[in-house]
């Protein structure tokens, strides 16, 4: 199976000297990938119709043995007009291939690719083969840390651990739906469907289960137009053809549609964000973005559902962070925040400070357990301190089986005092703003790591020095309102004598 | 009562007109019983015990950052207890260290003992512990002034019932209290903060230069100046480098671009002119050379071929501190004659090809630095490091057009962090003087309403601090005249 990566990795070295990046090489590869799979399970392509620029109908031959049949500018003029016409059909072909461009400029690199691919029978390797493929293309495109690559992705041992904290298990119910409304190139849908497949222990679905996972379990939503294709290849190779919409979640109005289980990783900065969204289901009005996910989650999940949504700090502590955190936990019962290591997004956004939250709508919050896998603990690097499960190995046996957070919890499961609880007067206390729920000290600030881009530390310095303003906005409050006379302390005496 | 204490009494008696209504002035003394301490004899180990009496040393409250103390990291056993001069004081009372260093305040939250290193105040009613504890922090500079002593400096008991003490009618004291403790609990935060920021604008601007020699600095030029390449151009033999650079720079050894590598002069210089300029190992840092940094040379030697000059780069080949070894700053503005000693490395380029500027950026930067500093000779608790070895390092060349812009960058962004550093300092100083600040406020009566004025407002009698002293001056005297009669 690596062999395969290795092989389609390897290749894009080559390609990198005519100017294509990792992100579009995988773009490139799901479309070859794709005609090649189809030639190989007989779909004919080779008479694809569709309407072209001046009205008139087209027949173009979109099959494979005909591209790989030609070469020279022959070829690359081909592809251009096989991409072109598929991308006008209708349903997942189209899907995938909406607005698709090549991007080889020297034909003697695509012949060459078609033939890396044509070696392999791709139909012939088995559903996690091609599939692990797929992903581990898309993760080596991540950590390359190039721009656009990493931005949909979330790490792939985060998400396996909440998925085993969250059971999304279709066999629940009968009309079970898990979504993700942010679902980049699809990591949280896979991994989740990889999990049950793993809690079946590959026995056999009965038919009815097995068409219902294929086609009315999986639900996600990619504003982006290459990682929602990215989603759909993705989610196609492991066999589910699921319902991805475009789009952007916070600013349409959903469906009815609600679900039993929603885990997400909203985009994270701040971009594109200004506007408030118009929406009558969210109470507080905000321009910050991982505010509104929050709020569409809540819309989205079914009562009694349950959500897992991966969130910056800043989301904690935000303007309006305490407002939405306040609805959130009267409404549901937020049982559980793990504090990511520094440097969890690395290599692409790896001074951003992350967290996840998890809970299940339907009944106010009591306590919140808060796990701490961040302070003190060495910033997660590319190369030499990567992610790994044990990272998240306590964290899970503190949550517990029960995927609503209702496990008996005791803060002694964790060995260096990193799981503890707060009740809900204590975050009250707090404004709600649940960053506030810190107790091991920091001891790693002086440790410098070059891979923290310069724009993340100037914005960890604005954070400290906003952080410094309001703590002495609040020394020249208190100092004014002792010295004017009307101080706290001399107030009950003042008012008493007021007749 | 000695003269200093005298002229201080003085000047709060001479004060006491300014004094805040119905405030007085006295001797710590005179409204508080100063009690010493004591310790049993270290040697024998049984005179102490982990959970016997409570029992404080000044070192006890070195990093105490808390106001009420119960214990201190030892206690003592009865036997030690009773062997020694040290007194159990009733919970509320003030302990100050009186030497080693003086200063240090708490209140006892139980009954607890210290050892000689204190004079502890026992307070009568009236006085609220608290206020005369935030009374002596404020008075801490003018503590020192009180110590005497020829080896170190010890506020003796006498001297300690002479610290002047003035105070407020007793429900002033409580609202002082309350209000310093509400304030002074927050003071420290936003140094904390002011701290961290200052730490990652360093932090950031290391980061700058690892940018800019991974390329990422200089990522969107790039794609503005596709044409600049610099891998068909030259004859250098490339290497394989330790990380990976954008596909038109090169990595080469540092070696191979250099018309020059020397180190310095090693005649001793004089402290003093006149004789001619020669640098101190120290003027180079990573970054900068400060010229100024020099000595003088008396010797005959024209030292001609030592001689500096704009542009040159200075390594460090020699020093005590691995952080300070194989350092490089660019001679910048360069006045007159000034030569360099043995223990630095000037370096010269052969090629047109390198911006010093980019050079000096790039051997700053943490890679560059953990590189050339791995496995460095140490001799006599000196770390050396040889011309050869810097020849050695791997040098990651960008096209000339895109140093230029890398430098460009890099200064603009370190004049920015050059300013914002200079307004965390000023506003750390300041923020440093918060704590004082407000205490100050405090005893000059502005901190919150006075009790004489709340009184007037509300129509209503209050007690002023001058009859509460009276009060406590004669409970005192009863006391006095009691304990006499007891022991007759």
């Amino acid at each position: 199976m690596s062999d395969v990566v290795g092989k389609l990795w390897g290749f894009c070295h080559t390609l990198r000297h005519d100017g294509i990046d990792y992100g579009d090489y995988i773009e490139q590869l799901t479309y070859l990938l794709f005609l090649k799979m189809a030639d190989e399970r007989g779909i004919d392509l080779s008479k694809t119709k569709y309407v072209a620029g001046n009205g008139r109908e087209v027949e173009c031959d979109c099959s494979w043995p005909t591209l790989e049949s030609k070469s020279g500018t022959a070829l690359t003029e081909h592809y251009v007009s096989v991409l072109q016409a598929l991308g006008k059909q209708k349903g997942l072909l189209g899907e995938i291939f909406a607005g698709a461009l090549s991007r080889f400029n020297n034909p003697v690199n695509l012949k060459a690719l078609l033939g890396v691919i044509d070696e392999t029978e791709w139909t012939q390797l088995g559903v996690d083969v091609k599939a692990a493929a797929f992903e581990g293309l898309l993760e080596k495109a991540a950590s390359e840390g190039k721009k656009g690559a990493g931005q949909y992705f979330t790490p792939r041992i985060l998400i396996q651990s909440i998925v085993r904290c969250v059971k999304p298990d279709p066999r629940s119910h009968k009309e079970f739906t898990i979504s993700d409304p942010a679902c980049g190139s699809g990591g949280f849908l896979v991994s989740a469907y990889e999990w049950f497949i793993g809690e079946t222990k590959g026995g056999a679905l009965d038919r009815e289960l097995a068409k219902r996972i294929k086609k009315g379990t999986y639900y996600g939503q990619e504003l982006v137009a290459r990682p929602k294709r990215l989603a759909l290849m993705n989610l196609y190779l492991h066999g589910l053809e699921p319902v991805i919409k475009g789009g952007d979640s916070i600013y349409e109005v959903p469906d009815s549609q609600r679900f039993d289980v929603v885990l997400t990783n909203p985009p994270f900065g701040t971009k594109g964000a200004n506007q408030v969204p118009d929406r009558d289901d969210f109470t507080i009005e905000t321009s910050n973005k991982q505010l509104n996910f929050l709020q569409h989650v809540l819309t989205i999940l079914k009562q009694g559902g349950r959500a897992a949504v991966v969130v910056p700090d800043n989301c904690l502590f935000a303007d309006q962070a305490g407002e939405v955190f306040e609805i959130l936990m009267k409404d549901c019962v937020l049982h559980t925040v793990l504090r990511l290591p520094n440097g969890t997004f690395s290599p692409y956004s790896p001074g951003t400070k992350t967290n996840v939250i998890f809970f299940t709508k339907g009944a106010p919050t009591e306590t919140v357990w808060v796990y701490d896998a961040r302070s003190n603990v060495p910033r997660i690097t590319k190369k030499d301190r990567p992610l790994t499960k044990e990272h998240f190995a306590e964290f899970e046996k503190c949550f517990g089986g029960d995927p609503n957070g209702r496990s008996k919890r005791k803060a002694s499961d964790s060995k260096e005092d990193r799981w503890r609880s707060f009740s809900i007067a204590e975050v009250k206390e707090r404004d709600y703003k649940i960053d506030g729920l810190k107790w091991l000290k920091d001891e790693s600030l002086d440790e410098f790591d070059p891979d923290i881009e310069p724009q993340e530390l100037a914005t960890d310095a604005i954070a400290e020095l906003k952080a410094a303003v309001e703590e002495l906005n609040a020394i020249v409050a208190m100092l004014e309102s002792n010295g004017n006379g009307n101080g706290k302390s001399a107030k009950p005496a003042a008012t008493g004598k007021k007749a | 009562m000695s003269t200093k204490a005298q002229l201080l009494r003085e000047e709060e008696i001479t004060a006491e007109s300014d004094l805040p209504e119905g405030w007085a002035a006295a001797e710590i003394g005179e409204v508080s019983h100063v009690v010493g301490g004591g310790t049993p004899k270290t040697s024998v180990s049984d005179n102490f015990s982990e959970d016997g009496q409570p029992w404080l040393t000044p070192a006890d409250l070195s990093g105490f950052e808390g106001m009420y103390i119960k214990r201190g990291r030892r206690g003592l056993s009865e036997k030690g207890f009773r062997s020694c001069g040290a007194t159990a004081m009733p919970p509320g009372t003030v302990l100050m260290s009186s030497r080693a260093p003086i200063g240090y305040v708490a209140i006892a939250a139980n009954p607890i003992a210290t050892s000689q290193g204190f004079k502890s105040f026992v307070l009568p009613n009236g006085i609220v512990p608290e206020y005369c504890y935030f009374w002596l922090k404020y008075k801490r500079d003018d503590l020192q002034e009180l110590g005497s002593g020829t080896t170190f400096l010890e506020i003796s008991g006498a001297k300690a019932k002479e610290i002047p003490f003035i105070f407020a009618p007793y429900e002033e004291q409580r609202r002082i209290s309350r209000a310093l403790e509400e304030v002074t609990s927050r003071t420290k935060s936003p140094l904390n903060h002011l701290g961290r920021a200052k730490q990652l604008l360093a932090n950031f601007r290391q980061s700058v230069l690892a940018a800019a020699c991974s390329g990422k600095l200089t990522e969107e030029w790039r794609v503005q100046h596709p044409d600049v390449d610099l891998n068909q151009k030259l004859d250098l033999k490339k290497i394989d480098g330790p990380t990976e650079i954008p596909d038109s720079w090169i990595w080469i050894t540092f070696g191979s671009i250099l018309s020059e590598l020397k180190n310095g002069i090693s005649t001793k210089p004089e402290i003093e002119p006149p004789g001619r300029p020669i640098l101190r190992i120290s003027a180079v840092r990573s970054g900068s050379v400060s010229l100024e940094d020099r000595r003088y040379l008396r010797a005959k030697e024209k030292f001609s071929e030592y001689g500096l000059r704009e542009g040159d780069l200075l390594f460090t080949r020699y020093n005590g501190s691995l952080d300070l070894l194989g350092v490089c700053g660019q001679v910048r503005n360069l006045g007159g004659e000034l030569l360099y000693p043995d223990k630095l490395m000037r370096v010269r380029f052969g090629h047109g090809l390198v911006l010093p500027s980019y050079a000096e950026i790039f051997f700053g930067s943490t890679g560059a630095r953990e590189r050339i500093t791995d496995g460095a000779v140490s001799s006599a608790g000196q770390q050396g490091i040889s011309g050869a070895k810097v020849k050695a390092q791997p040098f990651a060349l960008p096209p000339f057009e895109e140093q230029d812009e890398i430098v460009r960058r890099v200064e603009a962004l370190f004049k920015l962090a050059d300013a914002i550093e200079k307004r965390v300092a000023a506003a750390t100083a300041r923020a440093e003087n918060l704590t004082q600040a407000v205490l100050a406020k405090a005893f000059r009566g502005e901190l919150v309403s006075t009790e004489a004025e709340l009184a007037r407002r509300e129509g209503r009698d209050y007690e002023p601090a001058s009859v509460l002293l009276e009060r406590i001056r004669a409970e005192r005297q009863t006391k006095a005249a009691n304990r006499k009669n007891n022991r007759i």
